[in-house]
């Protein structure tokens, strides 16, 4: 039984990893190796191709339909997120409401219908407002996109906006909120572009601490990774830094403006061996996952 | 082991032309779910892939061959969110896929729990091919944790993933 075993099925002792579909003989066995080298092969041409589109500013021609494929859905997954935030805020409220005025539960579900778009209108009002005014004191108007995509990776800290090459988004540009500096376009597609987050660990900004307005030392703020605050390192150790210094971008690199707020310090250590300090800092800008417009500089 | 019994040539194999519209829906969904869903299921400093899950999955439900194919495919749906290591998503995709799709040759027996093994060991297989590639800038033990709590939310994920792509004509017979 085993010997007849065996001759129905001889390639389980030799190569059995390797499926060869529907009982094929040993000339089959090549094909998912050759498939896997194709494709690895293919894989490796491909992001070569696209490093060094990306480098020259471009969007590889390869990823162009899939991120026209994925945009439509992502602008409408991000809006109904939103809503769900604002129907679920509104939900607990509503129920206090609704225990309260028991009598008038007629009434109560009308105006909870209402209060839900009151205020998510009132949410969206507001953070348009505080936008606004930022822009009115502007020399030069930033271009304001949608976040559409938050952290796809856990290898990277980044998120995805709405506006593109054909808004005039080329890698680079200076990504910030009213409250302070979120990070850089990373790659600009044709419809979307991907920003690298302050807190992502490749990051890495030239800062000036200030105090009242006066300069008390010059760093280089770093990414700690998700969920962590900033770390601002390279302090000469004579620095005069202080738990609760504004933290600024230097503008020194000539790609990100100056005095941008980046954060605040927390607290303040030294690297006796190296004669430096570090810092650690709080951002100003708002937690990635609660981003929902973001201002481009131009 | 010459005693093995012999393996079920009747299923898995190559899906037909229409389930692979299906996947290709289910990758488009997945991609916009991952951008939208799985950074607010971080856990650990991990969380869950759905484009590589469900390219495992189709793997286990076909053969290496077709994991191959879904794996790159899979790679490629990533690399057009994150916009960094492209070539790196592609090739450790396309190998874990291809790592699923053989693993289940050799081991498949129709047992769930091979599903969530299957699963885990390769993602385990597409983080250690990424990180071997572009590696990160993290602590060894930081990174195998999180490696290791991603995969097995990988793995939790196969379950409904599976049921959802034998409903549109992956892998019958297999489950």
């Amino acid at each position: 039984m085993a010997r007849r075993s065996r001759k129905k099925s001889p390639s389980i002792g030799r190569s059995s990893l390797w499926d060869r579909g529907a009982g094929h003989g040993a000339s089959a066995a090549a094909h998912p190796v050759t498939l896997l080298i194709v494709l690895v092969v293919v894989g490796i041409v491909i992001g070569t191709y696209l490093g060094r589109t990306q480098v020259k500013g471009r969007e590889g021609v390869v990823l162009t339909p899939v991120r026209a494929a994925l945009f439509p859905l992502q602008l409408s997954a991000a809006r109904a997120q939103q809503t769900l935030q604002g129907a679920w805020d509104a939900l607990f409220s509503g129920r206090r409401l609704q225990t309260e005025n028991a009598r008038l539960k007629a009434e109560v579900d009308r105006l909870r219908q209402e209060n839900e778009g009151l205020q998510q209108k009132a949410a969206e009002a507001d953070r348009l407002r505080v936008t606004l005014r930022f822009l009115e004191g502007q020399k030069k108007p930033p271009l304001i996109a949608p976040v559409i995509g938050w952290m796809p990776s856990q290898n990277f800290e980044s998120v995805i906006i709405g506006k593109g090459s054909r808004d005039g988004i080329t890698p680079r540009t200076v990504v910030r909120t009213p409250a302070g500096l979120v990070g850089q376009v990373a790659e600009a597609g044709l419809l979307s572009s991907q920003v690298m987050l302050l807190t992502d660990t490749e990051s890495g900004v030239g800062a000036v601490v200030r105090r009242n307005g006066k300069p008390q030392g010059v760093g280089i703020v770093q990414g700690a990774g998700r969920g962590e605050q900033l770390n601002l390192v390279y302090l000469k150790r004579e620095a005069d830094v202080k738990p609760g210094d504004l933290v600024v971008s230097s503008g020194l690199g000539g790609v990100i403006p100056p005095d941008i707020p980046i954060g605040r310090i927390v607290t303040v250590s030294e690297d006796k061996p190296r004669f430096l300090k570090s810092a650690r800092i709080e951002p100003a800008a708002p937690p990635a996952g609660d981003l929902r417009e973001v201002l481009l500089l131009r | 082991m010459s005693t093995l019994p012999p393996l079920d040539r009747t299923s898995g194999g190559a899906p037909p032309p229409a389930s692979w519209l299906a996947f290709f829906l289910l990758l488009l969904v997945l991609g916009t779910l991952q951008s939208t869903l799985a950074f607010r299921l971080t856990f650990w400093g991990a969380q869950p892939d759905f484009l590589l899950t469900l390219a495992l999955v189709a793997a286990l439900l076909s053969d290496s061959r077709t994991g191959c194919l879904t794996g790159f495919a899979g790679g490629l749906v990533t690399a057009a969110l994150v916009g960094q290591t492209a070539g790196t998503f592609l090739v450790s995709r396309t190998v874990a896929g291809c790592v699923a799709g053989a693993l289940t040759a050799r081991l498949f027996r129709g047992n769930l729990g091979v599903v969530l093994l299957v699963t885990f060991l390769a993602s385990l297989v597409a983080e250690v091919v990424y990180a071997l590639a572009a590696p990160p800038r993290m602590e060894l033990l930081e990174w195998l944790r999180a490696a290791g709590v991603g995969s097995a939310m990988n793995a939790l994920l196969a379950l409904p993933l599976a049921y959802l792509l034998r409903r549109c004509g992956w892998g019958r017979g297999r489950l």
